[in-house]
């Protein structure tokens, strides 16, 4: 988006600017040689360097409070499959140990199997939740993100009669 | 995300190799696994053997008091016999006589049975066999070592001089439901000075 804006400098200040010392009368009365052709566009619109301000969007706090408590649930599920996992690999671990003594398979043992196994279930489950709720969670934070602003000044000088009109178009 | 659940879960599920454990009770094993007959250990259905007794340790036939599978002479307090035996699918007993000095002051006999837990129990009856009636039966061992997988059964009993005795070895438990009836053994008598 661009918007204008025109500012009309009256000829005596741009007379009288400090880069422009004033003539002496001697060199005033002199013709001056004829000046060499200049473009015409240049002349009468001189441009000035660009003003670029970027201006960072911001999270709302209710924005960091929701995408917060979804990555810390996912956090929790995670945190509820890893104890599934390490009850799994415990009960893992003691039949491994066991089986190198090869020693006769009892229901104790049967029950321990079971418990690794539903364990080692609930520890994917938890941990497949957990996983998902965290990526929705990484997903919100991308879809919700504010946009930075960045607003682009382009002055400009147009000399007129009498003065000068200085202007500005803004895009944002 | 789904690398690292698969690496969760197979961390954690017990993996149990062939021939690691020993067949439990009425044949119990891992999941996946089944009770080989050959070595009574739990392996991988496509490794696993039926049961079947070796030849070079039956005495068949030995199922009555008349058919008996004699034991060498034994001293008043004699050395440790120690044989092995089975019994094969729908075999009900396997006997063994003995007899008594005739010169002992006191003699009495201690035997014991030992046998995998993976098929059917067996018991120990002892008999007179001249007067062909049971006299006593195994118990509870209160002493001894058994191996892992095995159990094991004993019995102690006074006897008489010069008289003639039968160890019988009976099925004596469950068996799976007719799939384990069989079982095999190894039997120790000693006579004694009670």
């Amino acid at each position: 988006m661009r918007l204008p804006w025109l500012v009309f400098v009256p000829s005596v200040a741009l007379a009288q600017t400090p880069d422009e010392p004033p003539v002496p009368p001697s060199e005033a009365a002199t013709p001056a040689p004829a000046p060499p052709p200049v473009d015409r566009e240049v002349a009468q619109h001189p441009q000035g360097k660009d003003i670029v301000i970027h201006t960072e969007g911001e999270r709302s706090q209710n924005n960091l409070i929701a995408l917060g408590s979804v990555a810390g649930a996912g956090v929790l599920f995670g945190a509820v499959g890893l104890y599934y996992n390490l009850d799994s690999r415990s009960a893992s671990g003691d039949l491994t140990q066991l089986a190198s003594a090869h020693v006769p398979w009892t229901p104790q043992l049967q029950a321990k199997y079971d418990q690794a196994h539903d364990s080692s279930i609930k520890a994917g489950v938890f941990y497949g939740i957990g996983g998902a709720v965290i990526l929705g969670a990484i997903v919100g934070a991308i879809v919700t993100a504010p946009k930075d602003e960045t607003t682009v000044i382009h002055p400009h000088v147009t000399a007129t009669a009498g003065g000068a009109v200085v202007g500005g178009t803004w895009s944002f | 995300m789904r690398a690292l659940i698969f690496v969760g879960i197979a961390a954690c599920t017990p993996t149990i190799t062939s021939g690691a454990y020993d067949c439990g009770t009425q044949e119990l094993c891992p999941p996946g696994l089944v009770c080989s007959g050959a070595d009574n250990t739990c392996v991988d259905p496509l490794a696993a053997e039926p049961f079947a007794c070796d030849p070079a340790v039956l005495h068949e036939p030995d199922d009555s008091s008349t058919q008996a599978f004699a034991l060498p002479t034994l001293g008043c307090v004699s050395n440790t016999y120690i044989d092995s035996g089975c019994l094969a699918a729908g075999d009900v007993s396997n006997w063994s006589m003995f007899s008594t000095p005739n010169n002992c002051t006191a003699v009495a006999v201690t035997a014991s049975i030992a046998f995998p837990i993976a098929f059917q129990p067996l018991g120990m009856q002892l008999w007179d066999i001249t007067a062909n009636q049971m006299i006593a039966t195994d118990d509870e061992c209160t002493k001894g070592v058994v191996a892992a997988g095995d159990a094991q059964r004993c019995l102690e009993h006074t006897l008489e001089n010069s008289k003639t005795y039968g160890i019988v070895v009976v099925p004596n438990g469950p068996d799976c439901g007719g799939t384990c009836n069989f079982n095999r053994y190894n039997i120790t008598l000693q006579l004694t000075n009670p």
